[in-house]
């Protein structure tokens, strides 16, 4: 095993990035021009590693991206880091929802914008080491580690109530912890060791198998979240700024699900399957929850907050069906509305900025055409309205529901159109005018923005057209553990 | 030369009459303690690899000794800084604080070195009675006072016990020295063995403060001044414990059927019972208490568990975060007083931000947050139960672990999302040293964890 390997360079670029920010000096708007352009060139070398490394993917096995990350021979502790598939998948995701985020910081942070970038890098590193990590313990800690700049960013940047969020936040994450801490306990009691080869090797009890189900349910509970415990993610979406919201929405709230898909999947069997109606049950409870809170909201950006949630209840029934469609399904959807919310908080930002206010505004078209249009488009995207890359993920996950219960597929269907009432009803308004404030004037998306715009069109154009190249990396992942099971 | 293991006890004895003779100021008195420590602490790395007996074998100096030895001189240096400090700033013109300071290492580096009871008994009087004086040093304050008086009952209770339990032992084995006692036969005494080696362990409880037995703990926190709260806290339950770690693996190791369940037990106890403790303090002296309540219950659980290597990890990662802690709580100066509400906290992140973030990271730190070095000194405990068996414990530890993340996350919110109420001092040097070093630990030691352990494999064997 390499003690040095291309994920090093992946894992450390953006912590060396990060301390390189500390050094940055000047008067503040110099330091902020400087520290943005060196978080863009970090992030970006980041995303284009992983880019490397997925056309890379498969020639030359794991061999370019596996190596020893800490060893403590004193302690018998040796973690590996390394990259399949599924890890892929996300590395993808995360180095591209952090290029997203620092670009759309650039015009949303006006303060401390050194240290917000510094934070950004931070968790990004961290959020990529918990994919990369070949060791329960890796894992949980890089996982857990995220969590601190995590939650100064919305502390520090929020808007509102941020005395309140961030605290929620972090305090719902821990909490979420302790059962998945709990779950890597007993994985690593059971396997005797805590290295992913072996892990996936073990034989359980089925008492484990159910014990360990059950953990990393209640870990996604509060970690994805489901209904009642959600309330630190509308908050955090509705009060972070939106670089911090992208990598929560996108990929914090995420990464449960692929501690699901990693650890739980290829080890459960029969004995859950009593389990499953109920765990689908929660998960459309979630959904339609989410969709009638949206429906009585008022502000759009709490809107998108519980629109969020309901795709959440949908990705937990995506992999509560636990058949090869669904989870592939599930995968695909996670991503396009981690790009859509990207591109929805992208929207708000743009507008807040704007306007100083998102609440109860109308008329945005007659003012900002350009803005408009990209507000609504990405709320589309974020509705999963076909044609747009989410509804190919939930298409796949009710085609596996419906499949499995007629009921839950129709339950599923009400909650997404429940959620599109909740959309349409404002957006008349919103974009057209009508009783509320009415915007006077304001400058159109600039050059940057309606870049911006269009690349992440050009991204939604790939994944809604070409879903395949996105399916066959999601396929290499999902089927193994299938065929194993 | 024959004195050659005992060199650095007879040097910081030195150091101590010297600065007692020369009726020097508190500042002055402060260099003659804190140049004999640097001596004591060359003379301690200069007997690095060596195994060396004094007086029969009574007293070694061995790997563990000069580990645990470097780390109480280096912790000790910062308690006698922070007292310099403190005196100053409250006005008193004794010079004896460094010197009672020092009398007490002394002792406390005899108790680490014993090599039978004896000598430990020696050492840890010598350790305590100096730290009595200590703890009333403010002769006309009522709480010193009165913490005085509890921490002279603690300390003859606990010694009350040990003695008898000693006794027993002494009277099963014939012999009290710890070689000695390692190879003995102990399965024909062994009901009445057990006796005594239960007295023996409620001492050490007592004296370190494992919870059932640390309700004078927060007490006496409270009342000594507030850098003999800090000496209490770093130093003097780093030796207690190291010696009792001593005990359970030298001369008792292999009663593990006895040590497993009532070591683990108190762990779990001192680690709920610190960590509830923790939800409810507004003082940050009682605060501090129940944070070293909480992870005396952890130390313990290492050696029981781990031996040396996962003990030694654990207590000095704890020990630098820990004094961290301290040095927080000795900068908290409002106007012309040390304050002690841990509400002065609010708002000291909007006020000056690098203070804040400092302050933050202690505390994180020693929350065990990953990735910071807190995580990674209870990841090793954690480990080393697993490897012994001991699956429930861990996980019962992880979650009395996880349960103050409620207060520690509040503290570091109220420091940046509200006002300032109370202007600080801006923090005196000794204390800005200690939290800079404490907050770069926790930072930048997971990065070198192999040297680290490392290091403790080539210091402990």
């Amino acid at each position: 095993m390499p003690h040095f390997s291309l994920i090093f360079i992946m894992l450390a670029m953006p912590l060396l990035g990060a301390l390189f920010l500390l050094f940055i000096r000047g008067d503040e708007q110099r330091t902020a021009g400087n520290a943005y352009a060196v978080s863009m060139l970090i992030s970006g070398c980041v995303f284009l590693t992983a880019l490397t490394a997925w056309a890379f993917f498969g020639a030359h096995k794991n061999d370019v991206f596996s190596a020893v990350f800490v060893d403590m021979p004193t302690f018998k502790v040796s973690m590996r880091v390394g990259m399949d598939a599924l890890t892929l998948f996300f590395v993808v995701l995360i180095s591209f929802l952090t290029l997203l985020s620092v670009f759309i910081s650039r015009k949303n942070v006006k303060t401390m914008v050194r240290e917000y970038m510094f934070l950004t890098l931070i968790a990004e590193s961290f959020l990529l080491t918990a994919v990369c990590a070949r060791d329960l313990f890796l894992f949980y800690a890089a996982f857990e580690a995220a969590v601190i700049p995590l939650f100064l960013l919305i502390a520090l940047w929020g808007v509102e109530r941020r005395a309140v969020t961030p605290y929620r936040f972090g305090l719902f994450a821990i909490i979420g912890s302790v059962f998945l801490l709990t779950g890597v306990f007993v994985l690593y009691h059971q396997a005797g060791s805590s290295d992913f080869d072996v892990v996936e090797a073990a034989a359980f009890t089925p008492f484990c198998r159910k014990l360990i189900f059950g953990l990393f349910v209640g870990a996604m509970a509060f970690k994805a979240p489901l209904f009642p415990f959600h309330f630190w993610l509308t908050d955090s979406l509705s009060e972070a700024p939106a670089a911090a919201g992208v990598l929560i929405s996108g990929v914090y709230s995420k990464l449960i699900f692929y501690a699901f898909v990693r650890f739980v999947i290829p080890i459960s069997g029969a004995e859950i399957e009593p389990a499953l109606p109920f765990l689908c049950g929660w998960a459309l409870a979630t959904a339609l929850y989410g969709a009638l809170i949206a429906d009585v909201q008022d502000d759009i950006r709490s809107i998108a907050g519980f629109a969020h949630l309901t795709q959440t209840g949908l990705l937990a029934l995506g992999l509560f069906c636990l058949t090869p469609e669904s989870v592939r399904g599930m995968l695909f959807l996670s991503a396009a509305q981690a790009v859509s919310m990207a591109a929805f908080l992208l929207a708000c930002g743009a507008l807040y900025q704007r306007v100083g206010y998102v609440q109860n505004i109308v008329g945005v078209l007659s003012v900002f055409p350009y803005l408009g249009a990209v507000f609504f488009l990405s709320s589309l995207a974020l509705l999963a309205f076909p044609p747009m890359p989410a509804f190919t993920g939930q298409f796949l996950i009710f085609q596996a529901a419906f499949a499995q219960n007629k009921v839950f597929a129709a339950l599923g269907l009400a909650a997404v159109m429940l959620l599109y009432v909740a959309f349409f009803k404002h957006f008349s308004r919103f974009l057209f005018g009508g009783a509320g404030e009415i915007i006077v004037s304001g400058n159109d998306l600039g050059k940057r923005e309606r870049t911006a715009a269009v690349l992440l069109g050009a991204v939604f154009l790939y994944l809604a057209l070409t879903p395949s190249s996105v399916f066959r990396l999601i396929a290499a992942a999902v089927d193994p553990l299938f065929e194993q099971g | 030369m024959i004195f050659k293991p005992i060199l650095p006890e007879l040097l910081v004895l030195a150091t101590a009459l010297t600065a007692l003779m020369s009726q020097a100021s508190p500042r002055k008195a402060a260099r003659i303690v804190l140049a004999g420590f640097a001596l004591a602490l060359t003379a301690v790395l200069s007997l690095k690899g060596q195994k060396l007996f004094f007086q029969g074998g009574l007293f070694v100096s061995d790997a563990f000794a000069v580990t645990i030895k470097s780390v109480l001189l280096v912790s000790a240096a910062f308690s006698v800084s922070f007292g310099a400090d403190w005196l100053a700033y409250k006005r008193f013109s004794r010079g004896e604080y460094a010197a009672l300071i020092a009398f007490s290492v002394a002792g406390m580096m005899l108790a680490v070195s014993a090599n039978s009871f004896l000598m430990l008994f020696l050492g840890l009087e010598a350790m305590q009675t100096p730290l009595i004086f200590l703890t009333a040093y403010k002769r006309h304050g009522e709480r010193s006072t009165e913490a005085g008086i509890k921490a002279v009952m603690a300390a003859l209770i606990s010694s009350g016990l040990w003695l008898f339990g000693v006794s027993v032992i002494y009277a099963c084995l014939g012999t009290a020295d710890f070689a000695r006692i390692a190879v003995a036969d102990k399965s024909a005494v062994m009901p009445a063995l057990l006796i005594g080696v239960s007295f023996v362990t409620a001492g050490f409880f007592i004296k370190a403060g494992q919870s059932p037995f640390h309700l004078w703990l927060p007490d006496v926190y409270e009342g000594a001044p507030a850098p003999v709260t800090a000496f209490y806290g770093t130093t003097v339950r780093l030796a207690v414990l190291s010696a009792f770690a001593r005990v359970v693996i030298v001369p008792f190791g292999d009663i593990g059927f006895y040590w497993h369940p009532v070591l683990e037990t108190v762990a779990v106890l001192s680690v709920f019972g610190g960590a509830l403790g923790l939800l409810v303090q507004t003082n940050i002296k009682r605060f501090a208490a129940y944070a070293v309540v909480m992870t005396n219950g952890i130390a313990v659980a290492a050696a029981a568990m781990g031996g040396f290597a996962a003990f030694v990890l654990f207590i000095g990662i704890n020990t630098v975060l820990l004094t961290g802690l301290f040095a927080v709580m000795l900068s908290l100066r409002v106007g012309g007083d040390l304050s002690e509400e841990l509400k002065v906290l609010k708002g000291q992140g909007r006020a000056n931000a690098e203070r804040g973030a400092l302050y933050s990271l202690v505390f994180l730190g020693l929350l065990g947050l990953p990735p910071l070095a807190g995580f990674w000194a209870y990841f090793a405990v954690w480990k080393a139960g697993f490897e012994s068996g001991a699956a429930v414990v861990v996980v019962l530890l992880a979650i009395g672990n996880i349960l103050p993340a409620y207060v520690f996350l509040k503290i570091v919110r109220q420091m940046y999302f509200f006002d300032p109420s109370d202007e600080l001092s801006p923090a005196p040097e000794p204390m800005k040293i200690a939290i800079v070093s404490s907050a770069a630990t926790s930072v930048f030691l997971p990065f070198f964890l192999g040297g680290v352990g490392h290091l403790i494999e080539q210091t402990v064997w």
